[in-house]
């Protein structure tokens, strides 16, 4: 039975190097996948976002010391390992749900860029161990700190770079033989691509918001805490940080439009759902705004909460719109629909099962814990802030 | 076939796999042993006298172990995700396919995993005793959960059982023959690392003696398990392996083939060695706890690093030639397509996708078959060298050698035509400087094929007028 | 029957009666009056200091040595000098761990030489040639020798291509000294080419005049470590008395060791398992040398080093090269003062120069 889905599913695909779908097919209908999709990577998007823009507002700090945010610098060293321990986590949701939708494109454009897709993991150990590294250390020679940080930006950003142009070829079948012709072990990062850069920017335009709104949360703490005049400095700092992203994602998707002008036009025609995106994307994120920017000073978390519910609504509408610009891109040479579903729901289940046990038991013990941790920042800030 | 292959010349896509799985296991294992380790010294050390010393030992435990297995352990682990993708696109997209749900499951396990080892070690000086020791626990817990999953894919791909493709029962697959005891070597393995680790970090203890005489008879008693089971386990083990590679395993004992197919018993025997000299290295340590040192201890560790090196080497190599045994080669070839002879005998160049137009039996046929169709196993020069391989070659001894090359029990059958097979043996003569031309190969073929007739056919005629 | 007696101070620091040790000490103390011997062993010690790594080097060595000496009886059991390649084929092929043990043999051979490298340059850094230690470095030397002969002489008994031909131009390099040089030559190979004969005396020498040799100088060696002690570096022999850490060797610093011998047993097992040592095909003396053939590592600097003076100045070549083992060896009646004075740079100079200019000929040499 798979042997002659097999031979079909071949024939098809034949005109182009385009591998068929996996002979297993789809272990549930691919909305579900899909759907899980977006939602863990719309996580994994927001701690990379905090990372890159954590470490260049740190950066900042540390380089504009008479600004005075020590604090929000130690505050953001500490927290940088951690965001790069959950990127990692949550990007493998995503990495697996792309193998099991798109498998058979993915595989192709990795190995076509084998080379450089591999360079991925020491890259990503070296910054990891950078971060670490400055955390355990950063009081010791402040300037080879800061070149430690820079350095792990940049590791991170080549990463970013490698993963936009593995995903990006992964739509372009038409380009996969020439490039095989031309380095079958994988030498080839560049493409003829021309929206990557714009596209790169376009995933980190979040970057300062996260961070930003991220200080926020942080400055709202402090008042709590009794530490107004830090926290609303703190607050502050965060919301200009904020501010930026909105000019970047302009520039990025202004980027992207111009290089890829006539696909894109393409897609707007080929759903509504995609202009509809388009707008809730922007207004949750304009609405982000005005929240973050109406929390400052507040006791009451309601607007922060508010807040990041719409950076999270943004970056999920632009994870689906981005789907759905991938969906007709491939339109002429694959289809979702055209892979059959052997179901396999006893196992979906276990997982769904194991997924709602897991979330409840981490998110009563963080309960537990976590404000048992923030009590030692708060012993450490009263020492810190009363000998000023 | 349908995946273009990975070619790397010297180190072959293969050891890259290898290079990072054998790092990553070592690791991995220490961080599920680790967690064994943290929750029952915990506990330990709430019965003794000096229980604030003891955790104070442990939070330096703690604080390597983390950063050791969150920075390397975690991303060497997706290194292998990585790594395998590219080594074998084919069969990956099978073990994703069959098994998504079961991966999903692990991701639940490295999520909780992480999370309650950080609560744990953030929470070090604030947290209850009690809840600690839940921590602790509760991350061994989970931990382990996450070995119990990728196990069962792990083995599958050597133990199908029951499984195929048209019987894809994920239970078949899963809990698959070599499951059980793969899943106790593994977990008797990580308490012994855990134990290990511990002696290293006790010969940090540079102030007190009898401190450190004390947590190393601690540590150095979480090798005894692993110790005396262990064997007992390869045993049950070494049942469920499939035919074919216990053969080859024993044949390599005496290394008939001269050297080059013993290699899986080699690595065996590494395994073994490792195993037998942890045991006499702790067995020393315990003798005279307080002449332990750091590269006493560390050098143990290698030791382990060394038999993680010599098992999962073994392991990979008792599958050869398939990727999933029995079910698709490690070049991309199905298990059922080879009954298939009219498929087999078609012209390769033709079913498989990744190669530019190739003028038949000119120069590059063969090289694109060779990297095709042999470059997942074989480097030209490198690792597993097809050079050194050939170097006796004739064109017309390769040409027949590739038809049959299957029943060594090492390779799969060849795929391809009667042109494609002279276009590889002509571009595996041409890398030793010989220049034989697919088409003299194949007419030197086809004369010796009409001799013999014609020989056979004089042989009738004389036997005939004999009588 | 007259039993030796047992020292007081003896007394006071064996395990007492009731023990099984204490009860096997007595048996032998009143047998062999070695007390003497024991007390100075056990003060036997080593120095902590941030370069101790290095006193490990000289052990790590004999454990080389050891896994030489098990393993080259193994491979003895098996070879024979009148059919050296079919018995190395048959240990290789045939007999059951024939491969492993001798892929072990060669590569414990191999880390031998570079741990010896080390504990030579080690000790000459650290000056622990100086006096009352000269002899001590004269016996090293020439056990550094010995082991060069070693596997010079080990390297042609597979009588494979590759040691067939390096043993022929390694032999033809001796050929070029003045005035002896074709007599010696000829008087190694046993006739005007290597042949059978050949093989014999290699074999001979490697398996009996060798070992002899090493065990009556390695124990001659280690004899006057014991009775003068490890040597300490000026900086840690300056030091006032309470500052000096110790470990004792026996068995502190023994135990601490071991696991550093099973590290290296491991690695053994583990360089045999990827890259077991080949057999190339048999000899044939009327063949042509391989292209581009070339002597092991640990003499190939020396091989690069004579690259350089081709044809006529080959002598030069020849006596830099011989000069430097001389400047080596005569190092302690050279540099002899404590602490380290002119003579001393000098010394540690020439070291640096022949440490750096060997690895940088070896690593030209392979890239070459």
């Amino acid at each position: 039975m798979i042997e002659s889905v097999f031979t079909i599913l071949s024939a098809l695909t034949n005109q182009v190097s385009l591998p068929p779908p996996d002979p297993l097919g789809y272990p549930v209908p691919p909305w579900i996948l899909q759907a899980l999709s977006y939602l863990t990577l719309t996580l994994h998007l927001l701690a990379m976002n905090f990372v890159i823009g954590g470490s260049l507002l740190l950066l900042w700090a540390r380089f504009r010391k008479k600004l005075g945010h020590e604090g929000a610098a130690y505050f953001l060293g500490s927290g940088l390992p951690l965001g790069v321990s959950y990127i990692i986590t949550l990007g493998i949701p995503p990495l697996l749900f792309v193998q099991v939708l798109y498998g058979q494109l993915f595989y192709s454009s990795s190995i076509l860029l084998g080379a450089f897709w591999i360079q991925v993991i020491p890259l990503v150990i070296l910054a990891y161990t950078g971060f670490y590294y400055h955390k355990f250390n950063r009081f010791q020679r402040p300037r080879y700190q800061s070149l430690i940080i820079a350095v792990s930006v940049i590791f991170l950003l080549y990463v970013g770079y490698i993963y936009v142009s593995n995903l990006t070829l992964s739509m372009s079948p038409e380009k996969w033989l020439a490039m095989y012709a031309q380095s079958a072990g994988g030498g080839v990062l560049h493409h003829g691509e021309p929206s990557l850069h714009p596209r790169l920017l376009l995933f980190l335009s979040g970057a300062f918001a996260v961070a930003g709104l991220a200080l926020i949360w942080r400055g709202a703490f402090l008042i709590r805490w009794g530490f107004a005049e830090e926290g609303t400095r703190c607050q502050k700092f965060g919301f200009r940080a904020f501010l930026i992203s909105p000019v970047i994602w302009a520039l990025a998707a202004l980027g992207v439009y111009f290089t890829r002008k006539a696909e894109i036009q393409a897609m707007f025609n080929y759903s509504g759902a995609t202009i509809i995106l388009l707008i809730i994307g922007i207004v949750s994120a304009l609405l982000a705004g005005v929240f973050a920017y109406l929390s400052i000073g507040k006791k009451n978390p309601l607007h922060l909460i508010l807040s990041s519910l719409g950076i999270f609504g943004s970056m999920a509408s632009m994870v689906i719109f981005r789907d759905l610009v991938r969906m007709a891109y491939l339109e002429p040479y694959f289809k979702l629909s055209s892979v059959p579903v052997n179901a396999q729901w006893g196992m979906f289940a276990l997982f769904v099962i194991t997924l709602v046990l897991g979330a409840t038991f981490l998110i009563i013990y963080a309960i537990k814990v976590i404000p048992r941790i923030a009590e030692q920042s708060r012993e450490r800030l009263g020492q810190t802030l009363s000998v000023k | 076939m349908n995946y273009p292959v990975w070619d790397i010349p010297f180190l072959g896509n293969g050891l890259v796999v290898a290079i990072i799985a054998i790092i990553h296991i070592l690791i991995s294992h220490l961080a599920i042993g680790g967690g064994a380790f943290l929750f029952i010294a915990e506990i330990w050390s709430n019965r003794q006298n000096n229980g604030p010393q003891i955790r104070d030992w442990l939070h330096k435990y703690a604080t390597f172990f983390l950063v050791y297995t969150t920075v390397f352990g975690a991303v060497t682990g997706v290194g292998i995700w990585f790594a395998i993708q590219l080594a074998n696109a084919e069969a990956t997209s099978l073990l994703i396919h069959q098994f998504v749900f079961a991966w999903a499951i692990e991701w639940v396990m490295f999520l909780g995993e992480l999370t309650t080892l950080y609560l744990y070690f953030y929470g070090w000086h604030k947290n209850s005793r009690s809840m600690q020791v839940f921590l602790a626990g509760a991350y061994f817990v989970i931990a382990w959960g996450s070995l119990f999953v990728i196990n069962g894919i792990l083995t599958f791909m050597l133990t199908p059982g029951a499984w195929n493709l048209d019987n894809t029962s994920i239970a078949a697959g899963f809990f698959n023959p070599g499951y059980v005891s793969s899943l106790f070597i593994r977990t008797l393995v990580m308490i012994l690392l855990a134990g290990l680790f511990g002696i290293i970090m006790a010969t940090r203890i540079k102030d007190d003696d009898n401190f450190k005489e004390k947590i190393i008879n601690f540590s150095a008693k979480w090798v005894i398990p692993a110790a005396i089971i262990v064997p007992l386990l390869m045993l049950w083990y070494w049942s469920t392996l499939p035919a074919n590679t216990i053969a080859l395993i024993k044949s390599g004992a005496t290394g008939l083939a001269g050297g080059k197919l013993e290699v899986i018993t080699r690595y065996f025997w590494l395994a073994l060695v490792s195993g037998v000299l942890i045991v006499f290295g702790t067995l020393f340590t315990i003798i005279r706890p307080k002449a332990a040192t750091t590269i006493g201890a560390i050098s143990l560790f290698l030791v382990a690093q060394f038999g993680v090196m010599g098992a999962e080497f073994f392991r990979e190599m008792a599958r050869k030639p398939y990727v999933i045994y029995g079910v698709l080669f490690s070049n991309g070839l199905w298990q059922y397509q080879t009954r298939d002879e009219q498929y087999m005998k078609a012209d390769y160049l033709d079913k498989a996708l990744w190669h530019p137009n190739i003028e038949p039996l000119g120069q590059q046929h063969g090289e694109w078959i060779f990297r095709l169709q042999c470059a997942s196993c074989h480097t030209r020069d490198g690792y597993r060298s097809i050079i050194s391989r050939t170097e006796q070659w004739t064109g017309d001894f390769g040409f027949r050698w590739l038809e049959t090359m299957d029943q060594q029990g090492v390779m799969p059958p060849f795929q391809g035509s009667d042109q494609d097979r002279a276009a590889l043996s002509s571009y595996l003569i041409s890398l030793h400087g010989e220049q034989t031309s697919a088409q003299e190969i194949l007419d030197q073929y086809r004369k010796a094929q009409a001799d013999s007739i014609s020989a056979a056919a004089t042989d009738t005629i004389a036997t005939e007028e004999l009588k | 029957m007259a039993d030796y007696p047992i020292p007081p101070e003896a007394e006071k620091q064996i395990p007492p009666e009731h023990k099984l040790t204490g009860k096997v000490a007595r048996f032998l103390l009143k047998r062999y009056p070695i007390w003497p011997i024991i007390d100075h062993l056990a003060q036997k010690v080593v120095p902590v200091h941030k370069h101790t790594i290095w006193y490990n080097m000289g052990g790590i060595a004999l454990f080389f040595l050891l896994v030489q000496i098990v393993t080259g009886l193994l491979l003895m059991v098996y070879y024979r000098p009148a059919l050296p390649w079919a018995s190395v084929q048959r240990i290789v092929m045939e007999i059951s761990f024939g491969n492993i043990i001798r892929s072990i043999h060669h590569w414990s051979a191999n880390l031998m030489v570079l741990f010896l490298f080390l504990h030579m340059f080690s000790a000459f850094f650290m000056k622990a040639y100086r006096p009352p230690r000269e002899f001590t470095w004269l016996t090293g030397a020439a056990l550094m020798g010995i082991v060069l002969l070693f596997c010079f002489s080990g390297y042609l008994l597979p009588w494979d291509a590759l040691s067939f031909f390096a043993t022929r131009v390694g032999i033809s390099e001796i050929e070029k000294a003045p005035v002896i040089g074709m007599w010696l030559a000829g008087l190694v190979r046993g006739g005007p080419d290597v042949t059978i004969d050949t093989i014999g005396r290699f074999y001979v020498l490697h398996v009996t005049a060798l070992p002899l040799a090493v065990l009556m100088l390695l124990g001659i060696h280690l004899f006057f470590i014991q009775i003068q002690g490890v040597s300490e570096p000026d900086s840690f022999a300056a030091l006032p008395k309470e500052k000096k850490r110790y470990h004792k060797f026996f068995t502190e610093f023994m135990f601490g060791e071991l696991p550093v011998w099973l590290f290296f047993s491991a690695l053994l097992v583990a360089l045999a398992a990827a890259f077991p040592r080949e057999l190339a095909p048999e000899a044939d003396p009327y063949a042509s040398a391989p292209v581009g053939i070339k002597p092991e590592w640990y003499f190939l600097s020396q091989f690069q080093l004579l690259k350089l003076f081709p044809g006529e100045i080959e002598m030069v070549g020849m006596v830099l090269m011989a000069l430097i083992p001389i400047g080596m060896l005569l190092v302690p009646f050279y540099d002899r003062s404590i602490p380290t004075d002119r003579r001393g740079k000098i010394a540690t100079l020439f070291g640096i120069v022949v440490l750096t200019g060997m690895i940088i000929f070896t690593v030209w040499g392979y890239i070459s």
